[in-house]
């Protein structure tokens, strides 16, 4: 985006950027989606299935459930600082946004290192392969929303990023939105349903 | 609408998908019947994933045609399973 395009762009204009990290979501989600629906025939069809509160840890993916909410939060609170041309509040939420991120990812090692530990592998059980399959594959995109939000933070403190009217940002926060949005959903048809 | 204002209505929404998720969690132990749990857990994230869609990003401010490309996956997804389950009931 050169600089004139930048300094047109206020508030939420529709921009191929913009448009173009959309399309990328809708594919992505449709990924997501045939992963549910696989996990979700699986289950129906399968004579033996664990009940997930029984085996899972459900307060502690809650705790991992109201962190990544949080970093919803930060990372919206980002782009507001964004808009309004604030540059240290900016890097700020983007650095929560990110710590969120990388909290959420040893929460979820941990939570992998303790299901292994019980029995519970990618090989043990239709159960464990398409649980780990899910949940990996959503962590594999909060580890690239954390590169992705560190490659933005370092654009900001280098100054080459983050002015107003700059959209980079709030495309990064569509990525990160959408990964917790995604969350949402796993959270409740694998651990709650 | 103003910043303040914006900052405001982001909090609220932070709010309030910290109570649905304190709802979604309340209902898994309450042990109502599947059919019911499996209706107000579905209800529940849906009305969460749509406050991060509308308002986290943007969707409320944006172009309808955004707005109806973002529901496309969902409503394929839906789609999709509706099939498999009436196929599995015949």
């Amino acid at each position: 985006m050169n600089a004139e395009a930048v300094a047109e762009n206020t508030g939420h204009e529709l921009t191929t950027a913009k448009v173009g990290m959309w399309i990328f979501l809708v594919t992505d989600a449709l990924t997501f989606g045939g992963l549910l629906i696989a996990y979700a025939s699986l289950r129906a069809w399968s004579t033996s299935w664990p009940v997930p509160a029984e085996v899972l840890n459900i307060p502690l993916t809650a705790f991992n459930t109201f962190l990544l909410i949080c970093s919803s939060v930060t990372m919206v609170m980002a782009v507001t600082a964004c808009e309004t041309g604030d540059r240290q509040k900016l890097v700020r939420w983007l650095g929560a946004t990110v710590a969120g991120g990388c909290g959420f990812l040893a929460v979820q090692a941990y939570e992998y290192s303790h299901l292994i530990h019980d029995g519970l592998t990618l090989s043990s059980s239709l159960f464990g392969a398409t649980f780990y399959t899910l949940t990996s594959f959503h962590g594999a995109h909060v580890f690239s929303g954390v590169l992705y939000l560190s490659i933005i933070l370092g654009g900001v403190l280098l100054g080459r990023i983050g002015k107003p009217g700059d959209q980079r940002v709030e495309i990064a926060g569509l990525f990160w939105h959408f990964v917790d949005l995604i969350w949402i959903l796993i959270f409740t048809f694998v651990y709650l349903i | 609408m103003t910043t303040t204002a914006r900052v405001r209505l982001y909090l609220w929404i932070w709010g309030a998908l910290f109570a649905l998720t304190l709802a979604e969690i309340a209902v898994a132990y309450m042990g109502i019947s599947k059919a019911a749990l499996v209706t107000w857990l579905v209800l529940l994230a849906t009305v969460k994933a749509g406050l991060v869609g509308l308002f986290y990003m943007h969707l409320r401010w944006e172009h309808i045609l955004l707005g109806l490309l973002a529901t496309l996956p969902f409503l394929m997804t839906a789609g999709f399973a509706a099939v498999l389950i009436m196929e599995n009931s015949r």
